[in-house]
């Protein structure tokens, strides 16, 4: 009987911690504490990316594509890093819905930047035109479906670029 | 009823198709276009811009009070204001849209409208659609522009004073700031709003414009999304919400 009640006193800790470990993990972090490490992550590559475009406006303008697809294809790189780093950050349970969403935004933005490189690196000026129309495009709609997270450094920001 | 319903219509269509932008539960937009849409390469032409913006709460509290509202736009050397005339803002004051008219019609340079919020009662916060007038002014020898909004029910006149910088440096020719909580004071909360800024004017018997812009585009090139233009909504005590949106560029020979 005592053993019994002493097997009662420890599982029911155990089971409360359990059950407590398993909501939290299926409630995932608070919203705010997820911008926060999303912001973490998005802030070195966001200034890196400033750095890698710096001047693809001028290149452009002067028609050197083949310099700008370089920096684009740089970007590029920088941001599909950044969104494969916080796609694995556990998401709150809440927001899982729009956050599928804009991960789903940010892989066709990812797709736009590189044909926007592609078209550069071709000298392909039509497409270029078309491809950086649709990243422009793209960008705002990723935008739009988190806006109400507030992000900075994880926000599309078209001034980064051009 | 039905000036709210038609605010409320406003308000969403300003949303649609907007840059959007979010910081600690206030959600801001910026739309804009340019008219005409076809500019040439090398000197600038007469256009007109319309800007459309809106500020909503994400949390569903009344936004926090706007205290400064700054507008970016247009190319360096855009900006013309000789020869128009200028208003003195002193004849705006308490004046009805009719009143405003009379009295500085030659130096109107915009119109549009803007949607205000009283939250006296935050669950039922009291919304004034006005119609609005921009006109020419000057401050200090810097050229500005009186924003001029009037609306009947509930009756509303107020005056806010945009003054304007040009830019020699960056993407933009022009800003455009307004000191919001100083000209507004504590009450009407700005919503949303949309203006046409543009004048075709004679002076000295040439045709001038307003506001002129060019599509600076290389020769093989004819159509580019550009910046053009970048609202700074600036909220007391925070945050700051800040919108650049590009469009595109279409040139001509």
């Amino acid at each position: 009987m005592r053993r019994t009640c002493v097997r009662i006193l420890i599982a029911v800790p155990v089971v409360a911690l359990l059950l407590s470990a398993s909501s939290g993990a299926a409630q995932g972090p608070a919203r705010q504490e997820y911008v926060a490490r999303l912001e973490k992550i998005c802030r070195p590559g966001s200034e890196a990316t400033q750095r890698a475009v710096g001047g693809t406006r001028a290149d452009v303008r002067a028609e050197r594509l083949r310099l700008a697809a370089t920096k684009v294809a740089k970007a590029k790189t920088i941001f599909s890093h950044t969104v494969a780093a916080i796609a694995v950050v556990p998401r709150p349970d809440a927001d899982r819905t729009t956050l599928t969403r804009w991960f789903t935004a940010l892989g066709r933005e990812t797709v736009a930047l590189e044909r926007t490189a592609d078209a550069l690196r071709r000298e392909d000026i039509p497409s270029f035109q078309h491809r950086w129309a649709d990243f422009i495009h793209e960008g705002n709609k990723a935008n739009n479906v988190v806006v109400s997270f507030g992000f900075n450094y994880c926000d599309f920001k078209p001034s980064r670029f051009v | 009823m039905a000036a709210t319903l038609l605010s409320g219509a406003a308000l969403s269509v300003g949303l649609a198709g907007a840059e959007q932008s979010g910081r600690d539960g206030v959600e801001a937009t910026l739309d804009g276009s340019i008219t005409p849409d076809r500019l040439p390469r090398r000197h600038a032409a007469p256009v007109f811009i319309t800007l459309s913006g809106s500020i909503q709460s994400s949390v569903g509290s009344p936004p926090p009070r706007l205290s400064r509202i700054e507008l970016a736009f247009g190319a360096p050397g855009g900006l013309s204001t000789k020869g128009l005339p200028v208003c003195p803002r002193r004849l705006l004051r308490n004046a009805t849209q009719r009143q405003a008219l009379d009295r500085c019609r030659s130096a109107l340079i915009g119109h549009g409208t803007i949607l205000t919020e009283v939250p006296l009662a935050p669950s039922r916060p009291l919304l004034a659609h006005a119609a609005v007038l921009a006109f020419n002014g000057e401050a200090r020898g810097h050229p500005a522009v009186w924003v001029h909004a009037y609306a009947t029910a509930p009756p509303v006149s107020f005056v806010l004073p945009f003054y304007l910088h040009r830019l020699r440096a960056g993407g933009f020719g022009v800003v455009m700031r307004a000191p919001v909580y100083r000209a507004l004071g504590r009450w009407p909360r700005l919503r949303f709003f949309r203006v046409t800024l543009g004048r075709r004017y004679r002076a000295d018997g040439v045709l001038r414009s307003y506001l002129n812009a060019r599509c600076p585009l290389p020769p093989r090139f004819h159509s580019l999304s550009l910046p053009l233009a970048r609202i700074r909504y600036e909220f007391a005590p925070s945050p700051t919400v800040s919108i650049p949106i590009l469009r595109a560029c279409r040139a001509v020979d």
